[in-house]
């Protein structure tokens, strides 16, 4: 596991990244206005939608020592080690979701202290972001893969994250869109992650709903990753 | 620019282009509120698709997109559209059995829909044929390409092998000059010399001034004689020929015991079979330590009037395995059916190669008789 533990190191660098991973979700969960229910301003479900977004982002930015490794020819000198391209990017991806994964299980710790969630609502949060998490890194590597720089790649996926925001039921429920474009927001990760916490929010307990949202976003981690492994990074 | 329209680009068009059709489809068709099941049914083509993409001997998976959309047809709608991209995909790929995924029109029957699925698989056929003609074209070339490499490695060894058979005939006939040297003119001069040593002792009250010359020019014999054997020495081979090549070779083997043996009249094989030979038992042993973890080695040379046959077994099998002969003894098979000879191969127990060569009887023979003695 050394590259797992050195990615890990490296991601902590990045002061962005030590914010946006480590301090803003537990910074969330402790704003009791974003967990009273109910839509909070813009955000349709309040902390719940700010939470799948920040997930979102800091996938993105804890995955970026990938795109950097390369950029910068790195990841040529490392594979010349007896290092396999899968135990790079495998270990790599681990270091950016189990940060996310310990974060999550914080969230729901807190939120059950906090907030009297039911061990239900707490269990399912924490499922649906773990999932939501993996589905993240995923997307995130699978887009790393499509660009030869940082600058590129930040500027396409900060378009991703609007249209994830907008058309991906986050910060508007996805029926006020006319048309299609009510639709359109299924091909986002967040949008089942929203739905299925939603359905768990109003009845309770984790129905078909709940467990759609999660088939779905497993089925979306499973097929960024194989549009990620099948391209070159070297 | 050869590759973008081949026919692997048009399939993932097609495909791609196939998902987008069936993704308009369920929106058409209401969205998600019309049905979930239709988009969680495009996400299993999807990644089942891309899962082809990424692993592309696994083809056989398209069997469970056929089963994923039977199963799921059951909740109405569009749904049974989505049959017709596992169908061009296994079409696409030469999986005719998927044709009895058709069979589910006879419980949903839909001009419609079987139109769709008949062209859907109609392209399939297409495009895989394409695919597999070119892919036959691909693989000829490069067997074309593969044969010109061997015929060029083969040439680059018989041409090695030619100036080795001219050093070895050349050391040879050397070694011919220098027997005969020492055995007919060598012995006469020594017993001439010896004579007349003897004939002095005996001339005792001759002319001093003959006796003199008679002295002169025995020393002037002495030295000649000396002369002629420093000659007969320097042209003595100091390298090993024919089985004591062979044997030599054995003896210095460093990986493990290998054991020589000679049976029959050696002296009748010509130089251009010992080089052979020695070719032969040097890939033989070589291979022993490559390919094979080898303890003993067992070295077999049978000379009869006709033919000469070397057999090298070792008892370490795992490169046996593989039945196909690497590029060593590929060039020697050649080497050995260009003199008339055979080289053979049989793995079980034991891994042994076997050259059998026929010995011309017009080939000469004193080179031989004289480095094999």
């Amino acid at each position: 596991m050394t590259i797992f533990r050195f990615a890990l190191l490296r991601s902590t660098r990045n002061p962005l990244t030590l914010i946006c991973t480590y301090l803003m979700p537990i910074a969330l969960i402790l704003i009791r206005p974003l967990w009273a229910g109910g839509n909070v301003g813009f955000f349709a479900d309040g902390g719940f939608a700010l939470l799948a977004m920040l997930t979102m982002s800091s996938a993105y930015l804890m995955s970026l020592n990938i795109l950097a490794d390369k950029t910068d020819g790195a990841v040529i000198r490392i594979l010349a080690a007896p290092i396999t391209m899968r135990r790079y990017l495998t270990e790599n991806l681990l270091s950016c979701a189990v940060p996310l994964f310990v974060q999550m299980g914080l969230v729901s710790i807190l939120g059950m202290v906090l907030y009297d969630w039911s061990v239900t609502l707490s269990f399912a949060v924490f499922l649906c972001y773990t999932i939501l998490t993996l589905a993240s890194v995923a997307m995130a590597f699978a887009w790393h893969c499509l660009f030869k720089s940082k600058a590129d790649s930040g500027a396409g996926f900060s378009l991703v994250l609007f249209l994830t925001a907008f058309i991906g039921g986050v910060t508007f429920p996805v029926t006020v869109f006319p048309g299609l474009l009510e639709y359109v927001g299924v091909i986002f990760p967040v949008y089942w992650a929203m739905r299925g916490l939603r359905a768990v929010l109003e009845t309770g307990v984790m129905n078909n709903q709940f467990w759609i949202g999660v088939a779905v976003m497993s089925l979306f981690t499973v097929a960024f990753l194989l549009y990620g492994g099948k391209r070159r990074i070297v | 620019m050869r590759n973008v329209w081949a026919p692997k680009t048009w399939f993932l068009l097609c495909h791609s282009a196939g998902i987008g059709l069936l993704f308009a489809l369920w929106l058409a068709g209401g969205g998600i509120e019309g049905s979930t099941t239709g988009f969680f049914l495009l996400l299993i083509l999807t990644v089942m698709a891309l899962f082809r993409w990424r692993f592309p001997n696994l083809t056989g998976t398209v069997a469970i997109d056929i089963v994923a959309c039977i199963a799921l047809s059951a909740t109405g709608g569009d749904v049974p559209f989505a049959l017709a991209l596992p169908l061009f995909a296994a079409m696409y790929f030469g999986l005719h059995w998927a044709v009895f995924a058709g069979l589910y029109l006879f419980f949903d029957f839909n001009p419609l829909l079987v139109s769709v699925l008949g062209l859907a698989a109609l392209a399939g056929l297409f495009l895989g044929h394409w695919q597999r003609e070119r892919q036959e074209k691909y693989n000829l070339r490069d067997r074309s390409v593969g044969r010109y490499f061997e015929l060029e490695s083969i040439q680059r060894d018989l041409s090695v092998a030619l100036a080795r058979v001219e050093q070895m005939t050349v050391v040879a006939e050397r070694t011919r000059i220098a027997r005969d040297i020492h055995d007919n003119a060598g012995h006469e001069i020594v017993a001439a010399y010896i004579s007349l040593q003897t004939a002095r002792r005996i001339m005792t009250g001759e002319n001093p001034d003959a006796l003199e010359l008679y002295d002169a020019a025995l020393a002037r014999l002495d030295s000649g004689a000396n002369k002629i054997r420093e000659a007969v020495h320097n042209l003595s081979a100091v390298t090993f020929l024919g089985v004591e090549a062979l044997s030599e070779i054995c003896n210095k083997f460093p990986a493990c015991q290998a054991d020589f043996h000679v049976y029959g009249d050696t002296s009748k094989i010509p130089m251009y079979i010992w080089n052979m030979l020695e070719a032969c038992l040097k890939e033989g042993l070589t291979n022993a330590v490559r390919h094979a973890v080898a303890t003993r080695v067992t070295v077999d040379l049978d000379a009869t009037p006709h033919i000469v046959r070397l057999c090298i077994e070792n008892d370490g099998v795992i490169g046996a395995k593989n039945s196909t002969l690497g590029s060593g003894l590929r060039n020697l098979r050649q080497r050995a059916a260009a003199i008339g000879g055979s080289l053979s191969v049989h793995a079980g127990d034991t891994f042994r190669v076997v050259c059998v060569i026929p010995i011309k009887e017009e080939a000469p023979q004193d080179d031989n008789e004289a480095i094999n003695r």
